[in-house]
């Protein structure tokens, strides 16, 4: 009798508990690719307008200090702004009063459509929304079809490649509808925590200074670090000098102990299961792509001298169908000492490469799959973006993009997913064994 | 594709070669520059007892005399004095990093140990009995510093008209704040108390009236107009308000009271009031350690900015006691996110401070000790000083929970508590050293001074040679 008494109360308990817990909110929701998510931010329409002033001052400035350069703090740059953040979760209005934005991008910066950072923690350190420190909000302006980052990041994670999540939103600024934007998830610690367990760890961002392909810049640690691997986190002890020796092993490890002796200071394994990831997709501006190294983070884990790299940008995939797979191999230091003296390293990445194609399949495979949803998914807000810019070719100049182009690209993207894992094995099997 | 800058990055040494050089040329100028105020140290005529009654090296209706600094007089109509002040700084700071004034910095950055903080050469004078005038440049500028926003300081006129009306135009210390209005090289420490330096206007370009309204200093009054709120409420050299008005009442009025004790009768009092209308803007004064870090940033304000200040002096013998208390108020009228009004920004400061002469003697005046070193037969005089501020921010009570934002209705408050102590020597009139130790603590570790952290402190030693 008791026992029935205290089922019956935990069962009462439950269900009156069940609508709670069907409208927690978790990050997966923010990145959930089954809907079209709604983002509504406000900022005082004079900081908009002083956001858009300094839209690329802010990073050139930022970069020029890094690089030792003397930078006067005249004129004022103001790069933060505060903002009010609303996202919509099963209609529900879910708000964070005082939040910052700022300006982010490189190349494909614009004032007509801009990229945005939203810090959830820079006013309070320990603020977290859905467990999130910061989100990018892409405006994908090198794009027509908006999708080639999260396709890319999505086949990925598909690959078990750690990298960020991502789902498209609409995006109203003062009530006004903005464009189709992308939620990029932040490599952070709380990135690192979720994919490696840990976070405390060194991290870098690579920033593009001039076309590096791992040639070694002397033993001085300052030439690797702030610039181009600028530090993310431990900023007052930004420790350098394990870079300079990657570096240095990458360019002076003998060539019978290649793997092994890279293998301190690298994953070796996470690399080239990445760069076979990136080759698979036709990744034109990656670790390897053609403006030699760019869009990466490296991470040390903590207490070692181990790094793994962590894929970023992925606006210019998808490049061309046939791209070959060991395009740019030689030109970089690590990829054409590996493809000489590592079989090892060369047999991860065509495993990769195979796997790639299996999980991408050919005509009506997961990758065409995706593209469909994901076009589907987004076509009425991409057609309702007035502003929405691109740029075929990666020419540097960014300029209106039609609804037709759009539709070319998605037409195209497919066209891709058809034909890129036949053209990739093909290409393995013509490979020397 | 990232930004360029690959023309830049492999010359990377060049600005830092370029500094050095810099430096070189620097000591060089500093050199020729500080051997009048060396020879005069060393002159023992200038500071014997009688050290204040000029000595002339010529008579006629053109002359020079040594009183305390090289003069040059002509006969009873004018006179033309000329004046120096060097400060040179060796620092320390705990952390060992600090944010370089007057630079955008991606990175915390070491501190450089020597520091040139003040380089001013100026004349100073009488014209007849009713004109004073004053011209002073800060030469920093001049020796590769790139971030003296102000380089010209007082350069001013004033009329004596009558004890009671005087009337100062040109470019001088506004009336508000004891420390700030002080003698910059008679302070009893090397660095002024935050409070003073974030609240207080200092120098402005304006007019004022001033003068004695009862005999013996027992009550003084200064009103002016200014063009702007003061070069220390300025960022980057770029004033935040436009005309502001200050006024202020001091003396001693106890004095008044013949029935009390002397050493009550000569308790100095005061009471000071600005109140200038600020640019709309992330103009708001800020927070920040002496090392550099920002722990309370600028926030948007639109409005009226007021101050309220209040101070009280003390001395006997070899003791003095001074105490300062200022509120300071800065309107933020639409400047919500959403363009509502918000609450006022609130910033409170005070200090209390006392000094004891510990070793020698101090003349009445107090800018010199009666025996001095070098330049007479004694070991100058060594004074003990501890000071201790605390400045916070906050605002009246706004909706929604308070926050570090610079549009948040509520500001989450943020204060500072400074010890300050240390020995001055004062080796004779033209030369002393300071020795200080600071050290600072915040209440709210999440602004971004240095995160986690919340205790800083400094060591500096100064040196200080002055005509």
């Amino acid at each position: 009798m008791t026992r029935n008494r205290i089922t019956f109360i935990f069962a009462l308990f439950w269900i009156l508990l069940l609508p709670f817990q069907s409208n927690a909110q978790t990050s997966d929701d923010l990145f959930n690719g089954d809907i079209l998510q709604e983002i509504r931010i406000y900022i005082a329409p004079q900081d908009y307008a002083t956001f858009k002033q300094t839209n690329f001052i802010c990073a050139r400035q930022d970069l020029e200090a890094l690089a030792g350069d003397r930078i006067s703090t005249l004129p004022r740059i103001v790069c933060d702004f505060a903002i009010e953040f609303h996202w919509t979760f099963q209609g529900r209005d879910i708000t964070l009063p005082q939040v910052s934005v700022k300006s982010h991008g490189k190349g494909s910066r614009s004032n007509i459509k801009p990229s945005f950072k939203i810090e959830f923690n820079r006013y309070e350190s320990q603020n977290t929304f859905l467990g999130l420190r910061s989100v990018v909000l892409r405006a994908d302006t090198q794009d027509a079809s908006l999708m080639h980052e999260r396709v890319a990041m999505t086949f990925f994670r598909k690959l078990g490649i750690p990298a960020s999540r991502e789902s498209h939103t609409r995006l109203y600024i003062n009530d006004q509808y903005a464009g189709l934007y992308t939620i990029v998830e932040d490599v952070d610690p709380i990135f690192l925590q979720r994919n490696f367990g840990e976070s405390d760890g060194y991290l870098y961002s690579y920033e593009w200074v001039f076309p590096w392909t791992f040639g070694y810049l002397g033993p001085d640690a300052s030439g690797y670090s702030p610039l181009p691997l600028k530090p993310e986190n431990n900023l007052i002890h930004f420790d350098s000098g394990p870079i300079e020796a990657m570096v240095r092993t990458i360019n002076e490890a003998p060539d019978s102990q290649f793997s092994a002796t890279l293998s301190q200071y690298i994953d070796l394994n996470a690399l080239f299961r990445e760069l076979a990831a990136e080759s698979f997709v036709a990744e034109q501006d990656g670790i390897i792509g053609d403006y030699a190294l760019n869009n990466f983070f490296l991470y040390r884990f903590q207490n070692t001298i181990r790094s793994t790299f962590i894929p970023w940008d992925k606006s210019n995939t998808f490049w061309a169908i046939e791209r070959e797979i060991f395009h740019n191999f030689t030109s970089n230091v690590l990829t054409r000492r590996a493809q000489t003296v590592a079989p090892d390293l060369i047999a991860i990445y065509e495993d990769t490469l195979r796997q790639a194609a299996d999980v991408a399949g050919g005509p009506g495979g997961w990758l065409e799959q995706e593209i469909t949803r994901e076009s589907e998914q987004i076509r009425q807000a991409v057609y309702d973006d007035t502003l929405k810019l691109c740029d075929q070719g990666a020419t540097g100049y960014l300029h209106p993009c039609s609804n037709d182009e759009f539709e070319a690209e998605v037409a195209y993207l497919i066209q891709f997913a058809r034909q890129r894992a036949d053209f990739v094995r093909a290409q393995l099997a013509a490979t020397p064994q | 594709m990232g930004l360029t800058l690959s023309s830049r990055f492999p010359l990377r040494l060049k600005p830092v070669v370029m500094h050095m050089l810099q430096k070189l040329h620097m000591f060089r100028v500093l050199l020729w520059l500080l051997i009048p105020a060396m020879l005069f140290a060393q002159n023992p005529n200038v500071e014997d007892s009688s050290a204040d009654l000029p000595i002339q090296s010529s008579a006629g209706p053109l002359s020079m005399s040594f009183k305390n600094r090289p003069s040059l007089r002509i006969g009873e109509f004018a006179n033309v004095d000329v004046k120096a002040k060097w400060h040179f700084d060796f620092r320390g700071f705990s952390p060992p990093i600090f944010n370089p004034p007057g630079l955008v910095t991606s990175l915390p950055s070491s501190p450089e140990t020597f520091l040139l903080t003040k380089a001013r050469v100026g004349l100073k004078g009488k014209v007849t009995k009713y004109v004073d005038y004053e011209v002073e440049r800060d030469l920093r500028r001049t020796l590769g510093e790139d971030h003296e926003y102000h380089p010209w300081k007082d350069n001013y006129v004033n009329l004596n008209l009558r004890r009671w009306l005087q009337f100062k135009v040109g470019k001088f210390k506004m009336p508000f704040g004891m420390e700030e209005t002080a003698a910059e090289d008679r302070l009893d420490y090397a660095l002024k108390s935050n409070v003073s330096d974030t609240l207080t206007p200092s120098r402005e370009r304006g007019a004022m009236l001033h003068g004695n309204l009862l005999k013996g200093n027992r009550l003084d009054y200064d009103a002016g107009v200014f063009r702007d709120d003061g070069e220390n409420s300025g960022i980057h050299g770029i004033p935040t308000a436009g005309r502001t008005y200050a006024a202020r009442l001091t003396g001693e009025p106890f004095r008044y009271f013949r029935v009390l004790p002397k050493t009550i009768s000569h308790v100095y009092l005061g009471v000071a009031v600005t109140r200038g209308r600020m640019f709309e803007g992330l103009n708001g004064v800020k927070g920040q350690t002496f090392s550099g870090f920002t722990y309370l940033d600028h926030m948007y304000v639109r409005g009226n900015r007021m101050r309220i200040g209040t101070e009280t002096a003390w001395a006997e013998g070899p003791f003095s006691i001074k105490a300062e208390y200022i509120h300071m108020s800065e309107e933020r009228k639409q400047q919500g996110i959403r363009g509502e009004d918000l609450p006022d920004k609130i910033s409170r400061g005070w200090y209390v401070t006392g000094a004891w002469v510990v070793l020698g003697k101090m003349k009445a005046s107090g800018k010199a000790p009666r025996n001095p070193l070098l330049s007479g037969h004694g070991f100058g005089a060594v004074e003990l000083s501890a000071r201790y501020d605390v400045l916070t921010f906050y605002s009246a009570p706004g909706p929604g929970l308070p926050s570090r934002s610079p549009r948040a209705p509520a500001i989450l408050p943020n204060s500072e508590r400074t010890w300050t102590v240390g020995p001055t020597w004062y080796l004779n009139r033209f030369i002393k050293i300071q020795i200080n130790g600071q050290r600072q603590r915040l209440t709210d570790i999440e602004r971004k001074a240095v995160l986690g952290k919340n205790l800083f402190s400094t060591g500096i030693i100064r040196l200080q040679i002055a005509t």
